[in-house]
């Protein structure tokens, strides 16, 4: 095989279309919440620190992100991730 | 809303551990050490296998170790042991042996790995640990690193290649290591470096994967049983143990005596051998150990895995009471949310009713009354239990003739009577396979005589259910709360809308949709006496208009169809029978609910598409859409009995001329075919843009065979009118098609396998019917001939491969979509949605923020959409 080529992640991914907005809590929202939901941060879905939107957007372990995307049945929701360590 | 957590607990920890040989001694009750089961006079032998020490199995005897009985006292049954001549490695533990003696020194005992690499890993360990992440990549990872060495960095021993050989021998650089050896080896690891092996040092020593001591069950888990020739039958598990205790037995012996090496190794061989099978009979690698009769003996491990394992058939599944199961029949005089159960069923279920002050007197009449045919016809309920309660324990007593007076005298308020099933009662109906909710309805019972399960043939599509020697299972509903909550939620009728697509799924089916289509298809005039019939089909109280032609009276049928109705109900659409034809009397017009125009058809009253149906559960709820299709099945039934309606294979005639018709167009079809033949054989083909000119060919000839069949089921058609009762069910959406009718009186078309002409079979041919490298038509599958007219045997051949296809394909289908059912709903099953509207699984963790994303329900959604524009518009103009 050739001499495996590093594949440059993309500068900024999330001007991309097809990449929902993602925004890093502040600390006031994140205690919002988890007020608003009655749930630990763990409760939450997942995403990595190695995700290319969380590289992207400097997310850092432990952080929630507010995720606004299009919804074929509700034209726009919003979801919130945790972002963790990757497991490897 | 404050999410109550106070409920919750969660599991700390739960790990698995080994036993030990000591405690495994310790926890035995007895030594065994015949093979013997029973003496001649038939009783257990002493350090056999069958030792009373070990519980017993026969109701009375009472255990030698506790002094309990089986039954009543509850004796669990002990373990025994037998102590091995010679050590056995575990089947079940083989990866953590490899791995242990791959990553540690033969000599010294220790990890082969570095000071330095060790400490890194522990620290690594302890990471994982503090952030709670899975450790199987790291532990796999040290076996990796610890194999990199050549030489053990502690004594400097040179590290042999560690390889398996399944399933249980080792070797060391190609050299068979003894179990004996191995234990020796494992022996060897230290306390310290266990953490690092993935083993818990407080509970387990790696050696304790090698076996110097087998566990022999308690009898109570591998009962023998009785035949009545008085013959004893084992369990298989004693037949292993049996055969285990006789190798160890002769092991020892030649091993005590000094015999040859070659013949103890031998012995020891099948001594793993035995062991093995014992533990798992499907070790791939070895011959299963086969019962005399040549059925593989089902050993420890098949105790628990797969469907008929343990856990998927005894723990999560169970058996029930309160059920019953019979073949199942149809009838249409019951309302779709009805049941009709057999007399026999009846009897049998019960129904716990507490005894209260209001009700003393009726339970007193229910315990001695009795259904005897032979005085009253109709069914009468009784009871077969009362259970009392005195002084804390509980005792039921036996309803009989004898004591019934009695019973009932002494009934007391506080007691529990239970009666049998009568009309009005709920019970759940269910048909396997479950694929959907509405798999497992609730129906009101109706006892009726026979003995057969009946009900309304609209609910047929929900179960998926025939009558072809269907049979299904009903279960009867013990408590209160269970009964309110399957009145709510489970009734047939809370089902007729599917959470899938938001629409009907009970609708008219059949004869339903035959009968209606016959009163109202082209002003159908029913004659006074008819007509009163018919609407004393649905019970119609009220005015009805009457017409008078020729001196006869005569009812619309329309007008019979509109008294089914809702009197607000005012809807147009077009009818299914008139669907490709362009003018008004194609179009259902209903105004205030009377019918004034139109064919009432499967896109009024069917399922899925039933717009009539639709408009009625959505504007006036669920019930009332139950009594529209009671309705509709009442009179379409009562039409089609009445008028009459019989298909026969005359139905399906076509005068000569266009049998001629069709000839013609299939011998220019034919004509076509053999010229693209030529012209292909010829290369003067041109090809399609991105085909091959053989792709072409084949296109070319299957568009030609196609237009073949269309023009014989047009030419046909136009012989199959309306006053075909074969073209009435096709037309109205009752039964069949028009594809199914054209192929039995017109031409039935090119097969196909795999979405290809027929190309398999011989050399260069399909059969030896025809030339080699033959490409016309009827070489390869095309079939000009109809099903009534008759296939020749090459057609019936060829339509036999198309018709194989499609069976392997559905039988296919199943087995996978059934497991990949099976996946779903275990990954699916705790996921509900809260009270706040987010989806969540069992411990909390959100799936989604809110439903769906939009918090609609979909049953209640129009195709999924959360409002309908077009029908609020047409509201609002038809106000202004
Ligand atoms: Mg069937
Ligand atoms: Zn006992
Ligand atoms: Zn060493």
């Amino acid at each position: 095989m050739a001499k495996k080529k590093k594949i440059e992640p993309l500068k900024n991914i999330t001007r991309h279309e097809l990449v929902p907005d993602h925004v890093i809590l502040t600390d006031k929202e994140k205690q919002q919440l988890l007020t608003e939901y009655h749930i630990e941060p763990s409760q939450l879905p997942k995403m990595l620190t190695t995700d290319p939107v969380a590289l992207s957007i400097g997310a850092e372990s432990g952080e929630i992100v507010k995720i606004t995307r299009e919804s074929y049945t509700a034209k726009e929701s919003t979801a919130y991730r945790l972002v963790v360590e990757d497991n490897k | 809303m404050e999410r109550v957590n106070s409920i919750t607990k969660k599991i700390g920890e739960i790990y698995f551990s080994l036993l030990s040989p000591n405690e495994l001694r310790k926890m035995s009750a007895t030594k065994v050490i015949t093979a013997d089961t029973y003496d001649d006079d038939g009783f257990p032998i002493a350090m056999g296998l069958m030792d009373p020490r070990m519980g017993v199995i026969e109701p009375g005897l009472r255990c030698k170790t506790c002094g309990q009985r089986v039954g009543k006292d509850k004796c669990p049954g002990h373990f025994g042991h037998i102590d091995l001549a010679m050590p056995v490695i575990h089947v079940g533990h083989i990866k953590i042996i490899r791995d242990s003696l791959r990553s540690t020194c033969r000599d010294c005992g220790h990890l082969l790995l570095t000071k330095n690499e060790r400490e890194n890993f522990i620290e690594e360990i302890k990471n994982y640990d503090r952030e709670g992440r899975q450790k199987t990549y790291l532990f796999k990872q040290i076996v990796k690193d610890a194999r990199k060495a050549s030489k053990c960095p502690h004594c400097g021993r040179e590290v042999g290649k560690i390889e398996l050989d399944k399933p249980t021998t080792l070797r060391e650089n190609g050299k068979k290591l003894t179990p004996s050896e191995v234990r020796e080896w494992l022996e060897k690891i230290r306390d310290e470096d266990l953490p690092l092996l993935d083993i818990n040092v407080k509970a387990s020593r790696p050696e304790w994967t090698v076996l110097t001591v087998l566990p022999v069950p308690p009898v109570t888990v591998r009962p023998s049983v009785t035949l009545q020739s008085g013959e004893r039958s084992e369990d298989d598990l004693t037949h292993k143990l049996v055969d285990v205790i006789r190798i160890n037995q002769r092991l020892q012996e030649n091993r005590d005596a000094g015999a040859p090496q070659l013949i103890v190794e031998d012995l020891w061989e099948l001594l793993q051998y035995h062991i093995t099978t014992y533990l798992d009979n499907q070790t791939s690698g070895i011959p299963p150990a086969r019962h005399r009769s040549g059925r593989p003996l089902k050993t420890l491990a098949q105790r628990l895995k797969g469907k008929e394992g343990r856990f998927r058939s005894n723990l999560s599944g169970k058996r029930v009471n309160f059920s019953a199961r019979t073949v199942i029949s149809p009838d249409p005089n019951l309302s779709i949310n009805e049941i009709g159960i057999p007399i026999k069923v009846a009897e049998e279920l019960t129904i716990p009713v507490r005894v209260t002050t209001h009700n003393i007197d009726w339970c007193k009449e229910m315990i001695t009354q009795k259904y005897d045919p032979s005085i009253t016809a109709e069914y009468v309920p009784g009871v077969n239990y009362v259970i009392k309660n005195i002084g804390g324990i509980k005792r039921r007593i036996k309803i009989s003739d004898r004591n019934a007076e009695m019973v009932a005298d002494k009934l007391e308020v506080g007691s529990i009577i239970e009666r049998q099933m009568m009309d009005g009662d709920l019970a759940l109906f269910n048909r396997q396979p479950s694929l959907h909710r509405m798999s497992m309805m609730a129906h009101r019972v109706r006892v009726v005589p026979g003995k057969t399960f009946r009900f309304n043939l609209c609910v047929c599509p929900p179960y998926n259910a025939d009558f072809d020697g269907d049979e299904m299972n009903l279960h009867v509903i013990q408590g209160e709360e269970a009964k309110a909550e399957a009145e709510i939620l489970m009734k047939v009728q809370e089902n007729i809308l599917s959470p899938r697509f938001g629409g009907a799924i009970i609708g008219g089916i059949h004869d339903i949709i035959s009968g209606v289509f016959l009163l109202t298809n082209k002003e159908r005039k029913v004659p006074i006496e008819v007509a009163s019939y018919l609407l004393g089909s649905v019970q119609y109280h009220g005015d009805i208009d009457v017409q008078k032609e020729d001196g006869k009276k005569y009812v619309m049928g329309r007008d019979i169809f509109s008294t089914i109705l809702p009197k607000d109900l005012t809807i147009r659409f077009k009818s299914k029978t008139y669907e490709n034809i362009d003018s008004d009397e194609a179009y259902v017009v209903i105004k205030n609910g009377r019918l004034l125009q139109g064919t009432i058809d499967e896109n009024s009253i069917g399922a899925f598409k039933g717009r009539i149906l639709d408009r009625v559960i959505r504007d006036h709820g669920m019930d009332a859409g139950r009594a529209f299709i009671d309705n509709a099945t009442r009179l379409g039934i009562a039409v089609a009995t009445m008028f009459g309606f019989t298909t026969s294979i005359e139905d399906e005639d076509i005068p000569d001329e266009a049998q001629h018709k069709i000839a013609e167009g299939l011998d220019d079809a034919m004509k076509q075919i053999r010229k693209l033949v030529k012209a292909f054989e010829q290369g003067e083909l041109e090809s399609l843009p991105g085909r091959s000119i053989e792709e072409t060919l084949e296109m070319e000839i299957m568009r030609v065979t196609g237009k073949a069949r269309d023009m014989a089921g047009e030419i046909a058609g136009e012989h199959l009118g309306l006053e075909n009762s074969a073209v009435i069910m096709a037309k109205s959406g009752a039964r069949g098609s028009m594809l199914n009718l054209s192929q039995m009186s017109g031409l039935v078309g090119q097969q196909a396998v795999r979405g290809e002409r027929i190309s398999r079979g011989y050399q260069y041919r399909t059969l030896p019917h025809f030339k080699k490298g033959d490409l016309g038509a009827s070489a390869k599958g095309f079939v000009g001939s109809s099903y009534k007219k008759g296939l020749t045997p090459t057609e019936y051949f060829f339509h036999s491969m198309g018709g194989r296809e499609g069976l392997v394909d559905t039988a296919v289908r199943t087995s996978r979509s059934g497991y990949m059912q099976r996946r779903l709903i275990n990954a699916l099953e705790d996921v509900k949605v809260e009270k706040d509207g987010t989806v969540r699984q069992a411990g909390g963790q959100i799936i989604q923020f809110i439903y769906g994303e939009d918090g609609i329900d979909p049953t209640r959604s129009l195709n999924g959409k959360s409002v309908d524009v077009d029908r609020i518009i047409e509201e609002v103009l038809e106000e202004a």
